[in-house]
């Protein structure tokens, strides 16, 4: 199958369940909000090293918040729903909190809530009191500015991570412009981040290395200075790789933004449009690339 | 399947309805509800003396009283579920100690409207009487949860020993609002009478225009509005009309009863003399 001469690879990517919270973070104005919630995901890019991986979903009216100011959406994924809690407490309280006229609130209904403002509130010094509104309870911390606002629980869901998508060109600014291209197309998805900077990754891994500490090494197939010392999945006219990681809140939405990236991506300077799995062997959902194409045309 | 009981102008006397559980009520046929007895005076009664009963099947589920219905007390006493409609107005003790559901009445409501109530919303479109939101009448403990909603004006010591919830009053309110209030939230849209706060541990009064706070209160200058806002945008979302203003300055904070605790907060949009 080809798409505008880029040729799409008949191979699926392979994702895995992810725990999942949704945030909105609000403030006086959308510059402060945007400012908190990218603050809150700073260094959430891999699961391998920072154990947590987020990135912004979106702006949000002041019509949809509940305080009735401008926000911003903010996705954070994790593999276990203690380590999900444990990054919810670190990111709300180390960068959200501190942001000027800052709020943040719950943005996932789930049966899995868990505690962090009830945590969080202890900063107050016993001067933190709490409002109880239709059984959802917020917590008041008083800061220098005024009061930081946060929901006492937040919720924690089932989403997916690690869909993927390998752009292979034989210019590295026009696949670079491509993957830039495709990494805004997810961004437009709601529900769906791509955690890279940029939302685009020039290091595609693989598990394992030669080093016994090492839990993920480079994927030396992929890189071009390689070729002739590996066993390369590039042809001769390939100079450039990038990828592209995709998490969302479903298989659907993460299909949906693969779909988008992949009609983004396909311009001139790309060759091919491939997909990283491990044979189908660790990941329950399997998202094959040309039958997306075809439920979500472009 | 909706039930809707007719009361009727034959007694002076106030029928106690806390017997009558709309869940418990709609699903009982037609004489099964007429036969069910209701105290009134120093005795009881059966329910079909007193109104007219009328089920339909419209889909809505809900227990609606209309009629002489200002003659019924405890009118959703200790309801712990489903729908109530009062069309009209409703006795004394409407929604007392109820935990759960919805009970919305479309006219005036007697005293200890809410009193003691944990749960659920109760609405009352026009006003209600004094300790609305209060305590049963020897209990010291107000309401510890949900929603009061009151359109117009209510009486005295409203809300006062409340430990939790929300009451809101659209218009004003009387002497000794939220007096010795241990937590909660109240809001009144118009102006109250002197002694807001009274002895007050914890929680918040806003209050459109007050007089001067008691002694026990001091000046905290402005309040910080956030989480105000999720309340008051909440309001909007309930199509609570808010008074003009409300969305912008924001109002005097004062810090009290300082003969108590001092952890309360009175935030207050006008002082009157």
């Amino acid at each position: 199958m080809y798409i505008h001469g880029v040729l799409i690879d008949d191979t699926f990517a392979e994702a895995f369940p992810m725990s999942v919270s949704r945030l909105i973070v609000t403030a006086d104005s959308p510059r402060l909000a945007l400012q908190a919630a990218q603050a809150a995901a700073g260094l959430a890019i891999s699961i391998i090293g920072c154990a947590c991986e987020a990135g912004l979903d979106g702006a949000i009216s002041p019509n949809e918040t509940p305080d009735g100011r401008p926000g911003h959406g903010l996705l954070l994924f994790s593999y276990s729903t203690e380590k999900l809690e444990e990054h919810l407490t670190l990111r709300i309280g180390q960068a959200i909190l501190p942001s000027a006229t800052s709020a943040c609130f719950n943005g996932l209904e789930t049966e899995k809530m868990v505690k962090v403002g009830g945590r969080l509130r202890y900063f107050g010094d016993g001067y933190q009191s709490s409002k109880m509104l239709e059984g959802r309870r917020f917590w008041r911390i008083p800061v220098a500015d005024g009061e930081f606002v946060l929901d006492e629980s937040f919720g924690i869901g089932q989403g997916v991570g690690g869909g993927n998508l390998i752009l292979l060109g034989s210019d590295r600014s026009a696949v670079l412009e491509a993957a830039e291209a495709a990494a805004a197309a997810i961004r437009l998805t709601p529900g769906a981040i791509a955690p890279f900077p940029g939302g685009i990754c020039r290091s595609p891994s693989k598990p394992g290395s030669r080093y016994k500490n090492v839990r993920a090494s480079t994927n030396d197939a992929f890189c071009p200075t390689l070729r002739s010392r590996t066993n390369t999945k590039l042809s001769p006219d390939i100079k450039a790789v990038y990828e592209i990681v995709i998490d969302g809140l479903s298989e659907e939405i993460v299909g949906r933004a693969m779909a988008a990236g992949m009609h983004a991506a396909c311009r001139a300077g790309v060759v091919q449009v491939t997909a990283g799995n491990y044979g189908g062997k660790w990941g329950p959902y399997h998202l094959y690339l040309r039958r997306l194409l075809e439920m979500y045309p472009a | 399947m909706s039930v809707q009981l007719d009361f009727l102008p034959r007694s002076p006397l106030l029928a106690d309805l806390r017997n009558l559980r709309p869940r418990e009520v709609c699903a009982l046929s037609g004489k099964e509800i007429e036969a069910l007895q209701v105290p009134l005076g120093i005795g009881d009664t059966a329910l079909g003396e007193l109104c007219r009963v009328t089920k339909s099947s419209d889909g809505k589920d809900e227990l609606v009283l209309a009629g002489n219905s200002a003659h019924c007390a405890y009118i959703g006493y200790r309801m712990d579920g489903g729908r109530l409609v009062v069309d009209g107005d409703a006795g004394p003790f409407v929604g007392a100690e109820m935990s759960a559901g919805s009970l919305q009445v479309l006219g005036n409501a007697g005293d200890c409207a809410g009193a003691a109530m944990n749960g659920g919303r109760l609405w009352i479109r026009g006003n209600a009487g004094d300790w609305c939101g209060a305590a049963q009448p020897g209990q010291s403990q107000g309401m510890t949860g949900g929603t009061l909603l009151v359109d117009g004006n209510v009486g005295k010591e409203a809300g006062s020993g409340m430990r939790r919830g929300l009451l809101v009053i659209g218009g004003d309110s009387g002497k000794f609002l939220g007096a010795h209030l241990l937590a909660g939230t109240i809001f009144v849209c118009g102006r109250t009478d002197e002694g807001a706060g009274l002895g007050m541990k914890r929680g918040s009064l806003v209050i459109g225009k007050s007089v001067c706070p008691l002694p026990g209160f001091r000046p905290a200058g402005e309040a910080d509005p956030e989480w105000l806002r999720i309340y008051l945008a909440w309001l909007g979302r309930m199509e609570l009309p808010l008074p003009h203003g409300w969305n912008g300055e924001p109002p005097d904070r004062f810090t009290g009863d300082h003969l108590v605790t001092g952890k309360g907060e009175l935030q207050v949009y006008e002082i009157i003399e």
